[in-house]
């Protein structure tokens, strides 16, 4: 017996092979992928917690004193520091953002080179060097200091290292944080870091946070409150690793599952062929349990070899995968071995292909010895279903191709499904790449304004008047379905230039007009009552929707500014934002945000990019799935039609009638399969977005270009084409030895 | 002659060693004719007529059919010969089974230039009753008699038969016979038929005797008997 599992699996090499193949592409997939992203978080993680992350920020107006700041230590058992910073800007429209070196919270991590030893060295984010060319040793003049770079380093709280928390992308180009002693902020800069709006982060060691909400409270006036779990510079990494994990995950997963269906049906065509020989031992009392091992063991045995194969080179891959993540800031990632992968890598596989092979074949073992005997050609039952579509008459070779699908049921909706698969990979890669390029023509013509700047002092907006227009800008939370998402809450004039909203006027009290992303993303509409969750006051807001305003870049709830205030239930008015088509000068350090729309597209142009190389990849992925699962299936059904096949070709027919009338079919199952791919796919793509999204108020539609919908449709179709003209030969090749082959 | 066989050989290498299936056979048949090939098991009968039936090639020799000669065609040249000139009748049917008996039959109608009308040739071989259902479900002469109306609807000018009736018993052998018969003479089509059974000579127009390869004899049998008087 085990001697002919070695020729069956020398016998067919190829498709072996390619069986082999399948299964180590997807558990490849699987775990170069979940390795190389768990390694990028748990890095993050172990950082973060060795470096001592903070669990939040906060704003307030006034400054917390020293003894303020002992009794949170003391008594509510909460460390808090100044969040000290200062702004410079350098040549060519870039700032480089000073932090101090020397912290409790947040420390920073030396990646390269040394700490800083004394007032006139710096570390600084290693990105923004890289983009700038500066190396260790370097001296570099920042304002009217001169600093030599003594390594490179980062700290937690700028592992994504973007100007405002609200911003999408980073720019490592144009803005990079450096780490310097406390001379600088001590000594020379002091008037420049103490502001009427002071920000501070916390870390809750025995404390909790109710107890210190509640002291702030009493004691100041919260401007904002961001906890680290909404903070984007922190957390922003791990939304980015679960997207290629999940996807990952998902196509993995089911390419194993295609393979294994595949798998079983050459399985079964074996087992067909054997029938014979089965039902004899079987009538001489042959044990049924030892057959289904028997005929496991090929199955078994290629997906072993699949998966360990597969894991191997999982592992391997994982290495250069991590590049697909380049926005962050992070120690040198360390890959490990876990668990759970070696047992999704290695179990996974087996485990479907067992069940699936063994389904298989103890439903035909299962046949009584005697119909065994009879051999393959006996035992064809004709199905209901096809009894019934032959009374439906209709031109003969259309009726010859779809008795053809219907007999072979399992192998269509296995070719189906992998048509399927490969076409949402394919329309995916397009739709992720298309969405970047359509968000850029929609910042484009939907953000009104060129510069947007939230003051840190409120009434510093007075000054911008003239050239700008002022506004009121809040960072919410909206309540739906116990979860709470973030948005902004933002009250303008009536009568303002940037926003033509025209419902604006008409508003009742709490009522408000939400973008047109909002509606997309929560499925909130027209007459919904909302709730808002305002962090900083502990309270929540009811409101309800008037009207949808076409905005499709940001999660944002409009409102008149009068408006504004009664929901806030806030009594005094205050401006804390300019919306402007110059730029105003605002000095960095005074404005808390900052939004530059040239800038902005730019840094998405850079991501586009990288969009694109990898929008590539997935499409040669793709074909290459589509190529193998129709050859493979194809193949298999050739197989098991090789008699009938040699029999008309013994009488006649020609080459490429018989592919016509065996292979051509299914040309119809990869225009369905493509079509049902396109609403999936969009959704996948979508879905994809709001997770690297989720903690942002950005929102991505997925977008899909026509032209690429057909480049898309043609790359299936070349697939589909490649595999058939690999096919045509095969068919060629069926001996008439076939046809004549006693059949007892 | 129609059928003209001439020093034909046939070597098949097997390992180390050829062997030789057919060692030069030669004979001829006329148009309408009943050829009856005989000879032991292993003699090369099969093999003869996969080659005049353009399934096989020769390695040496020649055979014409209708005037062409088909042992120097190319595989394509032999399709559209097959296609057009040639039935197969085997000893297992070889029905499509997917198909029901008036598709098997159907899937040949298209083949021919000049086909014959179905629902005639099915009345014929008396398989009318049976047009919608699944090879499975007919019996082993049944399905004979659909093989011969699916050989015969392209309108073949030769029928080639490898042992037609070996799976059948002796009531049903002779009917499938007396089938053969009627065909031969409704629709003038040349018959080659290879039998263990030698008895069927005397239905034969034409006696082949083959042995280890060769001809031993090929001889034109002047008392022809219907199939109905010949007992075995
Ligand atoms: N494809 C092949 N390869 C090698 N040898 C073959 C092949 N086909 C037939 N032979 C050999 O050629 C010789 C003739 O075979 P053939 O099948 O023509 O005999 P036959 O007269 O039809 O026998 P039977 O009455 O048993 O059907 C045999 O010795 C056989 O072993
Ligand atoms: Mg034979």
């Amino acid at each position: 017996m085990n001697k002919r599992i070695l020729r069956d699996l020398k016998a067919n090499v190829i498709k072996n092979a390619s069986f082999v193949f399948m299964i180590m592409l997807s558990v490849m997939v699987i775990v170069g992928f979940n390795r190389s992203m768990d390694g990028y978080a748990q890095t993050a993680r172990g950082f973060y917690a060795s470096n001592n992350v903070e669990d939040g920020q906060f704003s307030v107006l006034g400054v917390i004193t020293r003894s303020q700041e002992n009794y949170i230590r003391d008594e509510l058992g909460t460390l808090t520091e100044r969040n000290d910073s200062i702004d410079y800007e350098l040549e060519e429209n870039r700032v480089i953002r000073l932090l101090r070196a020397n912290r409790e919270i947040n420390e920073p991590i030396v990646t390269r080179g040394k700490p800083v030893s004394s007032d006139a060295e710096m570390l600084i984010d290693e990105k923004f060097a890289d983009a700038n060319g500066y190396e260790i040793g370097d001296r570099v003049e920042i304002g009217r200091h001169i600093y030599t770079v003594s390594g490179f380093g980062i700290s937690p709280d700028y592992v994504y290292t973007i100007r405002n928390m609200s911003d999408v992308l980073n720019s490592p180009k144009t803005f990079g944080v450096g780490y310097v002693s406390d001379y600088l902020f001590d000594r020379v800069e002091t008037e420049k870091i103490y502001n009427e709006v002071n920000s501070y982060s916390y870390k809750l060691a025995e404390g909790n946070f109710d107890y210190l909400f509640d002291y702030l409270r009493e004691n100041f006036e919260l401007v904002d409150l961001v906890k680290v779990e909404d903070n984007s510079r922190i957390n922003t990494i791990f939304d980015d690793v679960g997207g290629p994990k999940k996807m990952s995950m998902v196509m993995g997963g089911l390419l194993i599952f295609i393979v294994s269906f595949i798998i079983s049906i050459s399985t079964a065509n074996g087992i067909k062929r054997e029938s014979q020989v089965i039902g004899i031992l079987l009538a001489q009392g042959f044990d049924k349990k030892e057959l289904v091992r028997h005929y496991l063991t090929l199955p078994m045995i290629l997906t072993a070899i699949g998966s360990a194969v597969g894991y191997a080179a999982g592992v391997l891959i994982s290495a250069p995968l991590i590049n697909i993540q380049t926005e962050y800031n992070v120690p040198a990632i360390q890959l490990k071995d876990s668990a759970y992968l070696m047992l999704i890598g290695l179990g996974t596989p087996l485990i479907i292909a067992f069940l699936t092979a063994n389904v298989t074949i103890s439903r035909f073992l299962n046949k009584t010895p005697l119909s065994l005997l009879r051999g393959a050609a006996s035992s064809v039952t004709v199905s209901n279903v096809e009894k019934r579509f032959n009374r439906l008459g209709g031109p003969f070779f259309f009726r010859f191709r779809v008795k053809n699908l219907l007999r072979e049921k399992s192998g269509f909706i296995v070719l189906f499904s992998g048509v399927f698969l490969s076409a949402v990979l394919l329309n995916m890669a397009f739709y992720i790449r298309d969405s970047a390029n359509h968000y850029i023509t929609t910042l484009q013509n939907q953000l009104p304004y060129q510069y947007m700047y939230i003051l840190k002092d409120f009434n510093a907006t007075s000054d911008f008047e003239k050239k700008a227009e002022k506004t009121v800008i809040k960072n919410m939370k909206l309540l739906i379905a116990g979860d709470e998402k973030s948005v902004l809450l933002q009250g303008l004039a009536v009568d303002g230039r940037y926003y033509a909203i025209d419902a604006l006027e008409r508003l009742d009290d709490r009522q408000v007009v939400i973008s047109t992303a909002l509606r997309k993303k929560f499925g909130v509409d027209i007459g919904d009552e909302l709730a808002l969750f305002d962090q900083t006051k502990g309270e929540e807001y009811a409101i309800q929707v008037a009207d949808v305003f076409d905005y499709d870049v940001g999660q944002i709830i409009f409102t008149s500014y009068s408006n504004f205030f009664k929901i806030t239930e806030n009594p005094a008015r205050y401006y804390n934002a300019l919306l402007a088509d110059e730029d105003l000068g605002v000095n960095e350090n005074d404005a808390s945000a900052y939004v530059d729309k040239t800038g902005a597209m730019e840094s998405i142009d850079a991501l586009l990019d990288m969009l694109r190389v990898m929008s590539s990849l997935i499409i040669s992925v793709a074909v290459l799935i589509l190529i193998i699962v129709v050859y493979t299936l194809m193949q298999l059904i050739l197989e098991r039609e090789k008699i009938n096949i040699s029999m008309i070709k013994l009488f006649g027919y020609r080459d490429n009638e018989i592919n016509a009338l065996y292979t051509r079919g299914n040309i119809m199952n990869v225009l369905t399969a493509f079509a049902l791919s396109l609403p999936v796919s969009r959704l996948a793509a979508q879905k994809f977005y709001d997770g690297i999204f989720y903690n942002m108020q950005q929102y991505l539609e997925a977008y899909i270009e026509k032209s690429s919908l057909i480049m898309s449709f043609a790359a299936a179709l070349a697939g589909y084409f490649a595999s058939m003209l690999i096919i045509k030969r095969s068919v060629g090749k069926i001996p008439f030895s076939e046809a004549i082959k006693n059949r007892e | 002659m129609f059928l003209d066989v001439k020093s034909l050989t046939k070597k098949y290498k097997s390992g180390e060693r050829d062997s030789l299936a057919l060692d030069g056979v030669t004979f001829s048949a006329d148009t309408g004719e009943v050829c009856v090939i005989f000879g032991p098991s292993g003699s090369g009968k099969s093999t003869l007529m996969n080659i005049i039936g353009g399934i096989e090639s020769a390695t040496s020799g020649s055979v014409t059919v209708d005037g062409i000669e088909i042992t120097n065609k190319s595989s394509r040249a032999l399709i559209e010969y097959r296609r057009k000139y040639v039935g197969f009748v085997f000893q297992f049917y070889n029905l499509i089974p997917n198909l029901t008996i008036r598709e098997n039959i159907e899937i040949c109608a298209r083949l021919g230039d000049d086909p014959l009308d179905m629902d005639v040739l099915m009345a014929k071989t008396g398989v009318k009753d049976q047009e919608d259902k699944f090879p499975s479900q007919l019996s082993g002469g049944q399905q004979q008699r659909v093989a011969i109306a699916r050989a015969l609807v392209k309108n073949p000018k030769i029928l080639l038969c490898d042992e037609p009736t070996g799976a059948l018993d002796y009531k049903t052998s002779k009917d499938v016979l007396k089938l053969f018969e009627e065909i031969n003479r409704a629709y003038r089509v040349t018959i080659v038929m290879i039998t263990h059974n030698e008895a069927l000579k005397r239905m034969a127009t034409r006696v082949v005797r083959v042995k280890d390869g060769k001809a031993l004899s090929a001889e034109v049998n002047e008392n022809v008997y219907p199939v109905d008087q010949i007992v075995w």
